[in-house]
């Protein structure tokens, strides 16, 4: 039987009744402030009122039944607070995407070791520096002209299997990103999943942030994911332009980029910009 | 160069827009000879698909001469005449490998729309909305063909144009619905919709071995282009009870396979349509599922329900009651005319398959619009209007 992998996927359970996920204070705090809002808004009445009654209602009813969703939307996840613990982080946001690519496990490992093959594939990557012994500064082309960096340290690839980058020391929001290669089922080639966490500091509300901040990066990812799949399977990334001027995507337009050349650039050393 | 463009739900016109260019190694630019119309392209005019932007240009079906390659194509050079699936496929992915191209999982390049809706993204399908890949379409003087070794054929000597645009979509989407429903020698077909899909559907059928085929539309010009070009048994739903029709007919049985060319803006005359429509108006659901329900509901117990009409998003009062009981085989999707191409053009040189008479109405490109709206209208007899960029 095969073992349970630990899943990113993983969140805590849909709180009910019988399983609440408030405290008793979290639930005295409720029914108080619940019950004082809805006195005040019956005292009130009109238009001030009644929406006074309405929040109150919902905070006794979040009191009364010790369930509350937003505190399960911002509750970390399994994954997420066994990674704190292994990286000693106050907080985390974690992403997961998972691609079978149609070649050999030491291509795909080959191609994504390389910094530059991943930036080629990035529409809005201007360059990617080597720095010193592996590690490399990413500049992107962003908003209004202007240009970001981002310092990322890659550690030495593991027995074709793992991949790891972290952010730079002098980085203020640190990054970990992890690219796992499998063997796929029935000779299908190489499953691959990457795991990006981001350092959400600030308790909830900088987990609130950082959540909402995901949903581009999990847009992002995709999007990479699939183009390492077309530039190995195809030899090259679909696009839907007319012309190779200039493209858009989700977030603003960036001058046209040209794609790696060959349908499988895997140098055997790899990890050169 | 010109080009039909969509503007709006229900806005078309045709303006100059920038030739394409190579932007891939394995594309090649076409320059289209006849462009068709086709049912589906009536979601994208109507608003039901979602991704549409002003100024895309519409049309997949499609047949032209090459006029420039991409530096790795290999079977096709400048003056092939040739003709394209409309649906991409890669040819390298897992699903090509497996000629399901129509599930190609590297010819979309948009595939975040279709990852939500769908939990997957979908292939890439030429000129259908931004979910679909975004590729500018065929209703234009040029067009790019991505992975135009896979996507591109030659059409033998001795195929009419006329005969070999429809092998872009209407002649293998009606032969992948009828290859679908798994059909038997001996069985009876019923085939809902007399579109141009529809009666290669009923063509198809009687090719793959069914003994009879029933057409149900209500359209009196399709019903007797059913008829008389592809032997069918025509039922108009306005003036017929469809379900005691296809009892009678089949001994209180059922049609053994059952074939939806219709998709998510089904007509009828029962309350569930007008159930349909006015939620579609209010946008609370996208498909409209009169066909489909009554499929389900009249195929034979243990029979195929075989499904190429275009759906999107979601349907309310799906019959799966009737799915689980009966013990019916729903199959399903987009075509993978890749498939079929070589097949489709035998049969046509045999003499077994003609789809040329579902052009009804040349025209060219300047007259587009007004060729839209007499497909979309059916007024005129219109079953295709295809255009011919000057």
């Amino acid at each position: 039987m095969s073992e349970r992998p630990q899943l990113v996927a993983s969140r805590a359970a849909v709180p009910t009744p019988s399983h609440p996920n408030l405290g008793t204070p979290e639930r005295a705090v409720s029914l108080l402030a619940g019950t004082l809002l809805i006195a005040n808004g019956l005292r009130q009445g009109g238009l001030q009122g009644w929406p006074q009654v309405l929040l109150g209602a919902c905070a006794a009813w979040r009191g009364y039944s010790g369930t509350c969703r937003i505190k399960r939307a911002l509750t970390h996840s399994p994954f997420e607070r066994a990674f704190e613990q292994d990286r000693d982080w106050s907080g985390s946001k974690i992403i997961s995407r998972s691609i079978t690519v149609g070649k050999p496990r030491d291509e795909v490992f080959a191609f994504c070791r390389n910094p530059g093959n991943l930036g080629a594939l990035v529409p809005w990557v201007d360059a990617i520096e080597q720095t010193g012994e592996g590690t490399y500064r990413w500049v992107a082309h962003g908003p209004m002209d202007k240009t970001l960096h981002c310092d990322i340290q890659q550690d030495e690839p593991k027995d074709g299997r793992k991949l790891h980058w972290t952010a730079g020391p002098d980085t203020r929001f640190k990054h970990d990103i992890q690219m796992h290669f499998s063997d796929a089922p029935a000779g299908r080639g190489t499953q691959l999943k990457v795991i990006v966490a981001c350092q959400a500091p600030l308790g909830a509300a900088g987990y609130a942030l950082a959540a909402a901040i995901s949903k581009f990066s999990d847009k992002a990812l995709l999007h990479l994911l699939r183009s390492i799949k077309q530039q190995l399977e195809t030899g090259e990334v679909s696009t839907n332009r007319l012309h190779a001027s200039g493209t858009k995507d989700f977030l603003f337009v960036h001058p046209a980029t040209e794609p790696p050349q060959t349908s499988a650039p895997t140098p055997s050393s790899g990890g050169n910009a | 160069m010109r080009a039909l463009t969509w503007q709006g739900p229900n806005k078309l016109q045709v303006e100059t827009v920038d030739d394409p260019s190579i932007l891939n190694p394995r594309d090649a630019i076409v320059r289209v000879q006849m462009s068709s119309v086709c049912g589906s392209d009536l979601h994208l005019l109507g608003g039901y698909v979602p991704t549409m932007h002003a100024g895309d240009i519409i049309g997949h079906e499609f047949m032209g001469e090459v006029v420039e390659i991409g530096s790795a194509v290999r079977s096709f050079g400048k003056g092939d005449r040739v003709v394209t699936v409309s649906i991409i496929g890669c040819g390298e992915c897992e699903h090509c490998r497996r000629s399901d191209f129509s599930c190609c999982d590297n010819s979309n390049p948009n595939p975040s729309a279709t990852d939500i809706a769908y939990g997957q993204p979908a292939c890439g399908i030429i000129g259908y909305s931004h979910a679909f890949g975004g590729y500018a379409g065929s209703h234009a003087t040029y067009i790019r063909v991505p992975f135009a070794d896979v996507n591109l054929f030659k059409i033998p000597e001795g195929i009419t144009d006329e005969q070999a645009v429809f092998v872009s979509d209407a002649v293998p989407t009606g032969y992948f619905a009828a290859d679908n429903a798994d059909i038997q020698r001996g069985d009876t077909v019923a085939v809902w919709g007399c579109g141009g899909v529809g009666l290669m559907a009923i063509a198809s059928a009687y090719l793959l071995g069914a003994e009879r085929v029933i057409a149900i539309d209500r359209l009196p010009d399709r019903l007797q282009l059913a008829e008389e070009k592809a032997g069918a048994i025509a039922l108009n739903y306005e003036t017929t009870d469809v379900h005691a029709a296809l009892l009678e007919l089949t001994g209180g049985r059922g049609p053994d396979r059952c074939i939806d060319c219709v998709g998510m803006e089904a007509h009828g005359t029962e309350l569930d349509y007008f159930y349909d429509k006015t939620k579609q108006m209010m946008r609370l659901h996208t498909e409209r599922g009169t066909v489909l329900r009554q499929s389900i509901r009249a195929c034979r117990k243990g029979g195929t329900v075989s499904v190429v009409g275009v759906y999107g998003g979601l349907l309310d009062k799906f019959p799966m009651g009737a799915i689980v009981n009966k013990s019916l085989t729903l199959r399903s999707g987009q075509q993978p005319g890749q498939r079929y191409v070589g097949r489709l053009f035998e049969h046509i040189q045999k003499g077994e398959l003609d789809p040329s008479y579902l052009l009804t109405h040349p025209m060219g490109l300047e007259q587009s619009v007004e060729g839209y709206a007499m497909f979309k209208e059916k007024t005129q007899n219109c079953l295709r209007a295809v255009f011919q960029p000057e």
